[in-house]
């Protein structure tokens, strides 16, 4: 145990672990589906297409999911 | 003037090629110098959550070979440095679905535009590593004290040999404590065996492991000893004359038993 772990665990700070934890989640569900660059852009496509059906959504293609942002 | 391409390799996995590639590019970065990362491991890639771009890729190595995007589209900038940038590798494709010819053509596309070009290969000396050194000028081989990556290294120190020349030697995960206790090779029993150049060594760290949760490479910890390790390396890349210092004990185990006692 370090000087640092100490410290966290004196005044609750977290470790690095839980952003590990969550960083693993988000790059495994990616992985896990395999999919292309075409895919994930057409995956994309669809949900914004879907969502502003329903409500108005600026489909700047600024906003537009480059990769997983 | 075009750019400097060195291959990070060892055949044995898992010693620290991903570490040292984002590490020593981070340090070269640091430095004022244009870089690109290449992560050569296809199938298996890991540099991007390392450096902490994962959620950035759009396109990858394979992508730009097959001419599905261009090259600088697929690069993926570090807004760290944004003289830093990163060309991931697929996680759908093989090691097989390039040619060591289109990894050269690769490496000197980007060697146009950065001063270094850092190439992460994957464990092994099959196709990946093949493709992996073809682009390359010089190779960095990195191991870690133990029989089999020493065994592992001299082998590809030997391949090495016959292609780009003479590599460079890391020594990674040193663990002072062990060497001091004589369990653990020391740098100059590594070198009695491996007969090459040693550019640096790197302590054991738990800083590593931490850096990697975080996705913040340890050089960016300005107190952490296999930080500095780093820099001094990135340094010795650049010409500049850092001697190797005795790593010392602190940081091992005995050491962190101690900091729960005394402030240091
Ligand atoms: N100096 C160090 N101190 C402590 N842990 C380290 C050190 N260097 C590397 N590690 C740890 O060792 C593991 C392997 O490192 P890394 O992924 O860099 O190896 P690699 O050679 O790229 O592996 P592969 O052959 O699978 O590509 C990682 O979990 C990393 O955190
Ligand atoms: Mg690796």
């Amino acid at each position: 145990m370090s000087w640092g772990t100490i410290v966290q665990r004196l005044f609750g700070t977290k470790g690095s672990k839980d952003e590990a934890k969550g960083r693993l989640q988000i790059v495994l569900a990616y992985d896990r589906l395999g999919l292309s660059v075409e895919q994930i852009e057409a995956l994309h496509k669809d949900i914004l297409e879907t969502i502003s059906r329903h409500i108005s959504i600026d489909t700047d293609p600024g906003l537009t999911l480059k990769g997983k942002k | 003037m075009s750019g400097h391409a060195i291959v990070i390799t060892s055949g044995k996995g898992g010693v620290g090629k991903t570490t040292t590639t984002a590490n020593i590019g981070l340090g070269l970065a640091k430095h004022g110098r244009k870089v690109a990362l290449v992560d050569a491991d296809i199938g298996l890639r890991n540099l991007d959550i390392i450096m902490g771009l994962e959620n950035r890729i759009v396109y990858h190595l394979v992508d730009v070979v097959r001419g599905r995007c261009q090259l600088r589209q697929a690069l993926v900038k570090d807004k760290r440095f944004p003289h830093l940038s990163m060309l991931p590798a697929s996680q759908i494709d093989q090691k097989e679905s390039i040619t060591p010819e289109q990894m050269r053509d690769l490496t000197t596309q980007l060697k146009e535009s950065f001063d270094f070009v850092l190439i992460d290969c994957p464990a092994g000396i099959e196709q990946g590593f093949r493709n992996a050194v073809a682009g390359a000028d010089e190779a960095i081989v990195v191991t870690t004290p133990d029989v089999s990556p020493v065994r592992d290294a001299d082998r590809v120190i030997g391949l090495l040999q016959q292609s780009l020349g003479e590599p460079q030697l890391i020594i990674n995960r040193m663990d002072m404590d062990m060497v001091k206790r004589g369990e653990m090779l020391n740098q100059q029993d590594v070198l009695d065996i491996l007969a090459v150049r040693l550019l640096g060594l790197v302590p054991d760290d738990e800083e590593v492991i931490i850096a990697g949760n975080r996705g913040t490479p340890v050089i960016l910890n300005d107190h952490s000893r296999s930080g500095k390790a780093y820099d001094r390396i990135a340094r010795r890349l650049l010409g500049e004359d850092v001697p190797i210092p005795e790593l010392d004990g602190t940081g091992g185990r005995m050491h962190r038993l101690g900091k729960m006692f005394f402030w240091r």
